[in-house]
């Protein structure tokens, strides 16, 4: 799949485009408004990742230049601004999804996956692992015609892990992802922990759980070929 | 009270006492020129009698004999005049009010007695006229003067009001379309109100440029805060983005990669305090709307289910108890959400293993009241006044934290216009209490 990263701090689209690259990305950098209008003309992105402050102008009109052109590209907004205003322009404009700097990037990812799974009609709309299916969709996970009782938390934590297969996940990372931009001090908790430790237990009422493991010290990994 | 109802009020009670002195005044006053114009009528009428005794002699009126009197009244008993001769001379004409008996009928009278003298003989002379009629006419009179008075007046207090208000009325605009909006400066009316009245010209003046001082800093603010957050968020981005990259190429030994999962940590502190600050700021510069109508009960319930692993750490019971449900208007939801948590968070973080929480809601007068109770450390008296400071932690031992969560509930409250109270006993525990004003 292919990804316009439009991003005028040059460090910031690097480090994107390495990310990316490794989860079978082709990726494109613009550095401004001008570069980036052009190369959406040129190409066909699955993706443009579109910083709004861009030193020739705001980046939101290139969502409507982009529509105008009959290209089918998701767009994710992410922008430092933070202003509330921009979220709401944004997403009225056309973009996908929003996301605020600083994100992480297998928060990022997990959006564009599921902004694809949206994309792409509702064909693969499970993961199957180690003998458990996880239904997207509905929210479940089963183990043949028994369904697990996951909370949402646990369902959302698997979902992250499952999503950044063969990946380590930190803490803060998961943290975020569940807890969002609720604003907390508590930077290093271990109720990550308490939540694996619980979800480890019921699902290994079905299946071994060796796949989901615990990488000392930093934090968690779902192990899937 | 309103200037106008003052005015009004004023006007009229003014008015009223000035009605009640004249009802009071008006019959002395008429009584008094009444009795002025018959007394001066009755000198008249001596003047005539004296030139007619005069003109005709005495003895039209007089019998020659010793003790003869005369005496002329008209048929109703209205004026009458007597003359009879005298040895007593009345030195200036005297008036007097007085009753004289005739035929039977008491008559009430103005009496002038004046002597004179003619051919050598003193005479004495009294000139009466009926009292009734007098008052007869005096009465008429009140009552004439009484309702010209009362309609004057109740004309000229219509106009009054009238006049006040119509002379009131930009201020009174200026009231409801500016100053009870100043508050917020983006949807402040700059509008010039229509008023020739210099006063209320320079008012309008003066609150409009004021308010465009005012909007204009907010814009400056506004975009300041925007560029600050542009500043400090990249660069964290940046560091954060390739921290990440280089925990995921796994090519560092197990030390580097210790180092750089803290360096997250410390980037992730510093993400978390500037997002805060920049909170803060976009609260104070009026940049969320208040557009939710929330339910303080289900907010309650919602920050305990998100928040319950903490509970179980801990081992911390939770208990909500809302005798009355509330349902904030023109409140902010997420902000809300924020407040509630930060203040259930404390609670937890600052109480004792197996402590409890109360988070109570009731009504009491015109406040709905939501309470956060913790059984926990507690904070002492003389740190009170500072734990809604930015940047002060009141008890430095405590290695979480890093004193930001109360400031953000104070920022919070205060866009809401919630007032915070805080109780607390030292080793017992806190009470964080919100008053929110029912309207």
């Amino acid at each position: 799949m292919n990804v316009l990263i439009v991003e005028d701090e040059q460090t910031l689209s690097r480090e994107i485009g390495i990310y990316l690259a490794k989860e079978n990305f082709t990726c494109d950098i613009a550095r401004t408004k001008r570069e980036a209008s052009e190369k959406i003309y040129v190409n066909n992105y699955d993706f443009i990742l579109l910083d709004l402050g861009l030193p020739d102008g705001d980046g939101l009109s290139l969502i409507e230049e982009a529509k105008n052109a009959e290209k089918e590209a998701s767009f994710i907004v992410l922008t430092a601004r933070g202003a509330t205003g921009d979220k709401i322009a944004g997403l009225n404009l056309g973009a996908d999804d929003y996301l605020a700097k600083p994100f992480s990037l297998p928060e990022l990812h997990s959006r564009m996956q599921a902004i694809t799974r949206r994309r792409h009609g509702l064909k693969k709309n499970t993961i199957s692992f180690y003998g458990l299916v996880m239904d997207i969709q509905n929210r479940t996970v089963s183990c043949g015609d028994k369904e697990v009782a996951l909370t949402k938390k646990e369902f959302d934590i698997l979902h992250y892990l499952l999503l950044n297969k063969n990946r380590v996940l930190t803490r803060l990372q998961l943290t975020e992802h569940i807890w969002g931009n609720i604003l907390e001090d508590d930077y290093d908790s271990n109720y990550m922990d308490v939540h694996i430790k619980n979800l480890r237990k019921k699902l290994s009422a079905f299946a071994e759980t060796d796949w989901l493991e615990t990488v000392r010290g930093i934090g968690y990994k779902v192990t899937l070929k | 009270m309103k200037l106008r109802s003052k005015l009004s009020l004023y006007s009229t009670l003014s008015k009223l006492l000035v009605l009640i002195a004249f009802i009071v005044i008006v019959p002395i006053i008429i009584s008094f020129v009444s009795t002025q114009h018959t007394d001066s009528r009755l000198t008249n009428m001596k003047d005539k009698v004296i030139k007619l005794v005069d003109k005709v002699g005495i003895k039209e009126f007089l019998e020659e004999e010793e003790d003869s009197v005369f005496a002329s009244y008209n048929i109703l008993k209205e004026e009458y005049i007597s003359i009879e001769p005298t040895d007593k001379v009345i030195p200036s004409p005297v008036f007097e009010n007085t009753s004289r008996i005739w035929e039977d009928a008491t008559v009430d009278y103005r009496l002038l007695t004046v002597t004179f003298r003619h051919a050598g003989h003193l005479y004495l002379m009294e000139i009466g006229k009926s009292l009734a009629v007098v008052k007869d006419l005096n009465g008429v009179l009140q009552r004439v003067a009484f309702f010209v008075l009362i309609i004057s007046f109740a004309i000229t207090i219509l106009l009054n009001i009238g006049y006040s208000n119509y002379l009131l009325r930009p201020f009174h605009l200026i009231i409801e379309k500016k100053l009870k909006t100043v508050n917020h400066p983006e949807k402040f009316n700059f509008e010039t109100i229509p008023t020739t009245t210099a006063d209320f010209v320079y008012l309008d003046q003066t609150i409009n440029e004021m308010m465009h001082k005012i909007k204009n800093t907010f814009a400056r603010e506004k975009e300041f805060i925007s560029n600050v957050s542009h500043e400090l968020l990249t660069p964290i981005s940046v560091l954060q983005t390739r921290f990440e990259n280089m925990l995921s190429e796994g090519r560092l030994d197990e030390e580097s990669y210790m180092r750089i999962i803290d360096s997250l940590k410390t980037l992730n502190r510093l993400k978390k305090v500037t997002n805060t600050l920049l909170l803060i700021s976009r609260i104070e510069n009026a940049q969320y709307l208040k557009n939710d109508v929330v339910s303080l009960k289900d907010l309650a319930n919602e920050v305990i289910s998100e928040i319950e692993e903490r509970f179980t750490e801990k081992n911390i019971a939770a208990h909500i108890l809302f005798s009355d449900d509330f349902r904030m208007q023109a409140s902010n939801r997420d902000l809300l959400f924020t407040l509630l948590f930060n203040l259930v968070n404390n609670a937890i973080k600052y109480n004792k293993p197996e402590g409890e929480i109360f988070i109570r809601g009731y009504l009491k007068d015109e406040y709905f009241l939501l309470e956060v109770e913790d059984t926990g450390i507690g904070i002492p008296a003389e740190h009170l006044s500072n734990i809604f400071s930015r940047f002060k932690r009141v008890n430095t031992t405590l290695t979480e934290g890093f004193g930001l969560g109360l400031p953000i509930v104070k920022t919070i409250a205060d866009f809401h216009e919630i007032r915070v109270e805080v109780a607390s006993e030292p080793g017992k525990g806190s009470i964080f209490r919100l008053v929110i004003k029912n309207s």
